[in-house]
């Protein structure tokens, strides 16, 4: 009993924690104030100004655009990476894990800088061309959907791939009829990891952003020094606004799935 | 998994598939289809700019400035308003690429690393670099053509400012050849008067003040942080009657605030260490809000922002004031030069450039970009008087206040003594607001403005910079190690204790029983 | 025969991408940490890297900071993960979920939000720059070091547990005996990712007020005066410090799932 009531507020504690902040955002994103601390009264200004700035319709729609093709990017290097390096020799398989490693546990500022650093100074890319950008995101995320395959890889069966072989199907079409089916849930968890990680960067996207484009990071950071700070607190809006849209997405299809399956539930999130 | 499910799940990734893909397209779409619009006959003028420091438009209609030569209003941002007036002036598209940056800093590394500007606005001692540097395209000769009457920058700059840019030289060529003034303002002191007194902020001495301890903040610029440094430094000798009355008091000054020698930077780090201790921390931007919201109570800051804190307080009923230390003040100044690797030889682009620059010294532009951002603009308006009308409209005294005088004429014509650029001001704003926007003559004369500093000495700036802020061993106390040491050998105990546990911890063996470890 | 088209050849975009732009930014790193201005080898900048006061400084204040966030969030994270992994709730993802969607919000307006909270709690913040920092640090890779506990936490088998109560062990017993040693690949992947990172964020410690610098701002500065050599010195240190942790972590990684042994 004491262990639960223990136990229960632990999480709870942390919960607090983690939430107070998020919870203070939502609050002030509904007051007219320009800082958080100030006083003010209630007014929807800020979420008009998100949906009807076009300036920060851009930004946000820029960062998502940005997420979403980088994951897929990622999502398609990553998991034919995955599958052709379980399939090879020792030698491939470990050069692959081994690099795939080199920028997990590298530091974010090391490889924008390294990145910037080759494609720039090294290649004399041109920044606007998106192309370090996008680049610096791919290498970014793809090691973390290389990582969340492969344990799916290993868990596998691999004699239904054999037998769909024998059964005649094309070495093509068992891939993608028996071996992706399988991984997919790693798969999915993956792309999700990659848009994660794209839309939360900021190291890698100030070394190699073009001078016109801002994500949501690099305007909050490289914030400003005039007296406009509507677009600021507009962002506020942004965040409690995404906040309740996971939070949504994240009770209903799980609600939805329990009902279905019923019993245990695999969960998407494993890493 | 029945049939049922594994088709439909089937269906699910297919349409996610398709929406990926069609979002990949749609974006691969747009791109090109943009650079499709893009005639050869339109003009791109890349632009970079200082974060929020052009009117985007969008004013509210009761933001009107009805003056008695016009009313100014700002619909759109200024850039659309560029490109349409150059299309009726010149009959040619131009397109406005506008980006911003954070720090002189910033826009250095970006063009270092291949970022190509057209037109750039650099602070003064960062456009002396690019132009030590040549990598600054000339003012073209028909710039300062003041027959024609859409060279507003050249009718329009004040004096005042056009002296100072043409006294300074770099390698013999003045920055007037290749700059036009942009902004301009002093850095001070703004506070609390309620808890900081009027004496302390006065004087520079205030960063290293402890009474003030953690509630004061400093910019997180090596050059920012250094003049005033040096001017604590120097305290004494600036304050001395003698230096004040000497005949060469400005060159003297400048020459002292630009001190650069190997034990100056030593003896400034020593300052700065103890100033780090003393202040609530480097900001960058976040000293405007930390300074309505009560949390700081004197704030290093640009005369701009400090117009933007003292018009925010007031909304909340506080007043602030803004002070200009005894000592000195660091004349600051913003100006647009233009860049070889943008314009690269073109004419059509420096003439769109240079268009831009007179653009915006357009004065009733002046008027919207200062109204919008709160600093202080470089053009007078020459014959003009619209801005001038603005001044007395904003900061003009009401017919019932008691007023002062506080004349202006050395920005409006050259001549201080100038009786037709007397304001009437309240007291109160002669001392806050227009104060710090149109700061009065003997201020100007105690200040300096900051000079180009060749790269070595650049590096050893930066060098004392990153001593100051890294971690020093010196500075941890001797106790504190003592207790680190102490927590440290704590755990180790308890770690040898707990991987020893059982041996320690032997429970006696029954009779009977075999010890199986 | 089929056509010979081998599953093995799927990795070779793969591999080539790696080869591109992580191992070639890489050498380009090590070149500039080992030339001087004139472009000649030289280890003059590594010897700069130890004998700098600031340098050795910045490292010893980053560690401190990574090591203190890495414990203060292991602390918190497990007692979380364990709870979660072993409680009979229907609904766990979901209430995992809970804990791992504030990474979807910018960790800048995170930041900015609890910086808020700190100052009514706190008062004047710069008198805390270091206790700040940490809970900053700690706030910002929660989620990153639960995660990983709850997977390993959750592939726990219970009849291990079982199997050792049945064999006199107390409840401290079984968790030091068999929960923990059990667990140790998903703490060692929680260090590994909230470590590295948290020696070189150094937006964190610029929105809490903390001056000092840390590695990350260290190269963030080498890069802003243009001294590649300087920066890429900075890089390889800590490209060689995580190479220590990964070498001497190796033997409490993940074992490849037919080798797990079966009771």
């Amino acid at each position: 009993m004491i262990k639960k009531i223990l136990s229960g507020s632990w999480i709870g504690i942390v919960l607090l924690f983690m939430y107070s902040p998020i919870l203070i955002l939502a609050v002030y994103s509904f007051m007219d104030t320009p800082v958080i601390g100030g006083t003010g009264s209630f007014s929807l200004q800020n979420y008009i100004t998100l949906f009807t700035s076009e300036e920060l319709m851009d930004m946000i729609i820029g960062t998502l655009t940005l997420a979403l093709q980088c994951a897929v990017i990622s999502t398609i290097l990553g998991t034919l990476g995955a599958i052709g390096a379980f399939y090879s020799k020792k030698g491939m398989r470990g050069f692959v894990s081994t690099s795939n490693q080199i920028p997990v546990v590298n530091a974010d500022v090391v490889t924008g800088f390294s990145i910037c650093v080759l494609m720039i100074v090294v290649f004399g890319v041109n920044k606007d061309s998106f192309i370090p950008l996008i680049t610096g995101h791919v290498v970014l995320a793809t090691p973390f959907v290389y990582l969340s395959v492969m344990p799916k890889l290993k868990q596998m069966d691999h004699n239904l791939y054999e037998a769909a072989l024998d059964l005649g199907a094309s070495a093509r079409q068992a891939l993608m009829k028996i071996t992706i089916p399988q991984i997919m849930p790693g798969i999915v968890s993956g792309f999700l990891l990659a848009v994660t990680l794209s839309l939360d960067d900021y190291f890698v996207t100030t070394y190699t952003k073009p001078a016109t484009f801002n994500t949501i990071s690099t305007y909050v950071v490289n914030a400003t020094k005039g007296s406009n700070t509507e677009l600021k607190t507009a962002l506020w809006a942004l965040s409690t606004l995404i906040f309740v849209i996971i939070l949504l997405v994240v009770l209903v299809s799980n609600i939805s799935a329990s009902r279905k399956e019923g019993g245990e539930e695999n969960v998407k999130n494993e890493i | 998994m029945s049939k049922m499910k594994s088709k439909r799940r089937k269906r699910y990734s297919l349409l996610l598939l398709g929406l990926l893909l069609l979002t990949e397209g749609l974006s691969a779409v747009f791109s090109v289809s943009e650079a499709k619009a893009k005639n050869d006959d339109t003009i791109v003028l890349k632009i970079g700019n200082w974060e929020e420091y052009i009117d985007y438009g969008d004013w509210d209609d009761d933001e009107a400035i009805e003056l008695e030569s016009g009313t100014i209003m700002g619909e759109n941002d200024i850039m659309t308003d560029f490109e349409d007036w150059y299309y009726e002036t010149y009959g040619k598209r131009v397109e406005v690429e506008y980006s911003t940056f954070g720090t002189n800093e910033d826009l250095y590394s970006k063009i270092v690393l291949g970022e190509t500007y057209d037109l750039v606005c650099p602070s003064e001692y960062m456009f002396c670099k690019l132009l030590k540097e040549d990598r600054l395209q000339p003012l073209s000769e028909s710039f300062f053509d003041t027959s024609d009457e859409n060279n507003y920058y050249i009718k329009g700059v004040s004096p005042y400012i056009k002296h100072i840019f043409d006294i300074n030289e770099i390698d013999g060529k003045p920055w007037s050849a290749y700059a036009a003034g942009y902004m301009w303002g002093t850095i001070g002191i703004v506070y609390n008067p309620d808890e900081v007194s009027e004496e302390d902020a006065s004087s520079w001495s205030i960063l290293a003040n402890p009474k003030y301890k953690k509630r004061i903040t400093v910019k997180d610029s090596v050059r920012e942080s250094y003049f005033p440094t040096l001017a604590i430094l120097h305290k004494d000798l600036l304050l001395s009657e003698e230096f004040i009355n000497s005949e060469d008091y400005s060159e003297k000054l400048a020459e002292l605030l630009n001190d650069t020698r190997p034990e100056t930077i030593e003896k400034a780090e020593e300052l700065l260490r103890q100033i780090k201790e003393n202040v609530y921390s480097f900001e960058v931007d976040s000293g405007k809000a930390d300074m309505i919201t009560g949390k700081i109570i004197a704030n290093l800051q640009w005369s701009g922002d400090a117009v933007y804190i003292m018009e925010e307080a007031e909304e909340e009923d506080y007043y602030f004031n803004y002070a200009v230390p005894e000592e000195c003040t660091n004349l600051w100044l913003d100006g647009w030069v233009m860049l070889k690797s943008g314009i690269n030889g073109d004419p059509e682009k420096q003439k769109a450039a240079e268009a831009f620059i007179n653009f915006i010294s357009r004065p009733d532009n002046v008027i919207r970009n200062m109204y919008y951002i709160g600093y202080t603009s470089t053009i007078s308006g020459g014959d003009n008087p619209l801005i001038y009308e603005y001044v007395n409209y904003k900061f003009g005294a009401e017919e019932d206040e008691a007023t002062v005088e506080y004349p202006l004429g050395y920005f409006f014509s050259g001549d201080d003594e100038d009786e037709n650029f007397v304001i009437k001001t309240t007291e109160d704003q002669a001392k806050r607001l227009l104060f710090a926007q149109y700061p009065p003559k003997d201020i100007i004369d105690r200040s300096a403005v900051m000079g180009y500093l060749p790269d070595d000495v650049n590096a050893q700036l930066n060098q004392m910079w990153i001593n100051v802020r890294c971690f020093n061993f010196s500075q941890v106390s001797g106790t504190v190690w003592l207790r680190a040491l102490a927590i440290i050998c704590f755990i180790s105990i308890l770690i040898v204790i707990w991987v020893n546990r059982y041996r320690i911890f032997r429970k006696p063996i029954k009779p009977g029983y075999y010890r199986v470890d | 025969m089929r056509y010979s088209f081998s599953r093995k050849q799927l990795c070779i975009p793969y591999a080539a991408f790696l080869v591109c732009f992580v191992i070639a930014p890489l050498i380009v790193i090590f070149y500039y940490a080992f030339t001087n201005g004139e472009g000649r080898f030289s280890i003059q900048n590594l010897i700069n890297f130890f004998t700098s006061s600031n340098t050795v400084g910045t490292l010893f204040y980053s560690i401190l900071i990574s090591v203190t966030t890495t414990v203060v969030c292991l602390l918190v994270a497990y007692p979380v993960a364990y709870i979660l992994a072993r409680s009979n709730i229907k609904r766990k993802a979901i209430l995992l979920a809970i804990f791992v969607v504030p990474m979807w919000i910018n960790f800048t307006l995170r930041i900015l939000a609890l910086k808020e909270v700190l100052s009514v709690i706190e008062g004047n913040l710069a008198y805390h720059p270091f206790l700040n920092t940490i809970i900053g640090m700690t706030y910002d890779y929660l989620p990153f070091m639960i995660l990983p506990l709850y997977t390993t936490l959750m592939k726990l088998d219970n009849q291990l547990l079982e199997a050792a109560y049945d064999l006199g062990a107390n409840k401290m017993e079984v968790f030091t005996r068999v929960t923990l040693p059990l667990s140790l690949p998903g703490i060692v992947s929680g260090v590994t990712m909230v470590f590295l990172p948290a020696m070189t964020n150094y937006v964190i410690l610029d929105m809490l007020y903390n001056n000092t610098f840390i590695m990350g701002s260290l190269i963030g500065s080498y890069f802003n005066a243009y001294d590649w050599h300087g920066g890429s010195m900075i890089s390889i240190v800590l490209l060689f410090i995580v190479f220590i942790i990964t070498w001497a972590t190796k033997g409490f990684t993940e074992k490849e799932p037919e080798k797990e042994a079966i009771l």
